[in-house]
């Protein structure tokens, strides 16, 4: 398969976010990437020219299909990378970053910053290879704001986990901040789930600190865990089992990844 | 003490002076072009989600929320703010303004009228576990992100020591360490070898690999940045030492001179530490 190496065209920007969108779908954490989006983040970004956006093309016969891209910033900081898994990732790979270092020598710039997901051996033997090594990461922090929104949105994948069940669980939330309603009920039947802000004589009640429920539903701590060390609570004790499986369901099991460019 | 000042949203009024409190309290990235781009000219941009404190009618503090897309799971995603840019005039820090701040971004109207799910932030994590975990109940999520660094040149570096800290840090020494030569390599995994030189009253910052240096510290540049930035050098330098996350090696009197005197190199490594971050 032959590769081709060029910058950006008025109009990649389409193919770009998609190609974004399909690298990184099983993670969590960055924002999926509309046109308008990718456009004012990278192309438009104010250290990011025209020739810092390399794109890497298989060329198949007469047609042409972008396979890569990285959006290069004078500062040094690739603010997006992306190898389309399905092609020769590596060899992509290392096209492009022979493309990242002469850029950054032409521009001067005097470092090469680029994250990579924790799962992507590919891409790290790759910036290895090229010289990079791993330095100490960014922390991402989340605050949940709107708990029966979050799992009003999870209500496919918290219906496809718990088919069988049919329970009404009330969520009462300690030390909630004032901006958090501190209760809530969750009917689960048939199939189908349903919240509601006011409070429901639920089978099932679970009292939780606000903090430590965020914890659980970020996947940040499991049910069990936070059951054993006594800060859950959950009635009466016979729906334990039932209580720990709800929520299990509606913890975010994906990968935390975002690219530098939704860093700001 | 919270509420003694006044917080609104922004308004377009505010942008000189808030770019202005951006530039001077971000100074090495976040510049005037920056922060236009960032947020007026952000397509999503919303002012109402930008908050300014003010006291005796002018702007002490300002915090950013930029609404957002943010990806949860499969093909889930939420309209969330990223929290971001928030700045404190420097003579108005410690009186609680950015917390208020905080938590007006969290209680505006709009975050109820735009069905807002959640908030996230990349805060510095030491000032995060200080605020934003305790008082606003976030929590940090375990990020699969590795990043990947090299410096390739510390031409940048060694220009701006030389203009603006070259004197200060030749007047700080002490007169022990002025009538003493030695030079000091730095060689951090994954850039240039970088020398100190102190000689004939005068000090020298160069990308070298310097044969006859007296001092040699080696180690990742993670080592580096933990102890250069940090308010007990001499004890975090310890610290690496012994967990091995650095060397040294070097002439017994001269590393002791050093390191007695390690205050007086404070400048220079407060310096090298924001570069390399």
């Amino acid at each position: 398969m032959e590769y081709k190496i060029r910058t950006y065209r008025e109009g990649d920007g389409i193919s770009l976010a998609k190609l974004f969108n399909r690298v990184y779908k099983k993670y969590a954490g960055f924002v999926p990437r509309t046109v308008d989006y990718w456009v004012w983040c990278c192309y438009e970004r104010p250290d990011v020219e025209n020739e810092g956006i390399i794109i890497a093309e298989a060329c198949m016969h007469a047609s042409k299909n972008i396979v890569g891209y990285a959006v290069l910033g004078k500062s040094g900081n690739v603010w997006e990378l992306c190898v389309d898994p399905k092609a020769n990732k590596k060899q992509i790979a290392l096209i492009i970053f022979k493309e990242i270092n002469r850029y950054f020598r032409r521009v001067h710039a005097d470092r090469i910053v680029v994250n990579v997901p924790n799962d992507d051996h590919v891409m790290q033997e790759v910036c290895v290879k090229m010289g990079l090594v791993e330095q100490t990461r960014g922390h991402m922090f989340v605050g949940i704001v709107d708990f029966e929104a979050l799992i009003e949105v999870l209500r496919q994948k918290i219906c496809e986990n718990l088919r069988s069940f049919g329970e009404t669980f009330t969520v009462k939330l300690l030390n909630a901040r004032p901006w958090i309603n501190s209760s809530f009920s969750i009917k689960i039947e048939k199939g189908e789930l349903r919240v509601s802000p006011h409070l429901t004589s639920g089978e099932t009640t679970i009292m939780v600190d606000s903090d430590v429920f965020s914890s659980i539903v970020l996947g940040e701590t499991t049910p069990l865990v936070a059951f054993l060390k006594g800060k859950l609570k959950i009635r009466p004790l016979r729906k334990i089992s039932r209580a720990l499986k709800f929520l299990g369901a509606i913890q975010v099991d994906s990968l935390w990844f975002y690219p530098l460019a939704d860093f700001g | 003490m919270i509420g003694m000042h006044k917080c609104r949203a922004f308004s377009s009024k505010d942008s000189d002076t808030v770019r202005e409190l951006i530039r001077t309290t971000f100074y090495d990235f976040l510049d005037g072009n920056y922060w236009d781009w960032k947020h007026l000219r952000n397509p999503d941009f919303d002012p109402s989600l930008v908050v300014v404190a003010e006291k005796n009618g002018e702007i002490a503090g300002c915090g950013h929320g930029i609404p957002r897309e943010f990806k949860l799971t499969g093909d889930v995603a939420v309209d969330s703010v990223l929290g971001c840019d928030l700045a404190v005039k420097r003579e108005q820090r410690g009186q609680g303004i950015g917390k208020e701040i905080l938590v007006e971004c969290r209680t505006q109207e709009t975050v109820k009228n735009r069905k807002i799910v959640l908030f996230y932030h990349f805060t510095n994590v030491n000032l995060a576990k200080k605020i934003h975990v305790p008082f606003l109940g976030d929590t940090e999520v375990t990020s699969s992100v590795k990043q990947f660094y090299k410096i390739t040149s510390w031409k940048n570096l060694i220009g701006f020591i030389e203009e603006k800290t070259k004197r200060s840090l030749h007047e700080m020494m002490s007169s022990k360490i002025r009538d003493l030569n030695f030079v000091i390599l730095f060689r951090m995994i994954g850039a240039p070898p970088l020398t100190l030189r102190f000689s004939e009253g005068r000090t020298r910052v160069s990308e070298e690999k310097c044969e006859d240096a007296d001092i040699i510290i080696e180690g990742k540049i993670s080592a580096f940045t933990s102890f250069l930035g940090a308010k007990k050098v001499k004890w975090q330098l310890l610290k690496a030492v012994l967990k091995r996350k650095l060397k040294i090696k070097g002439k017994p009197r001269k590393l002791l001179k050093v390191y007695r005197n390690l205050d007086f190199f404070k400048d220079f490594l407060e310096t090298v530490t924001k570069y390399i971050r």
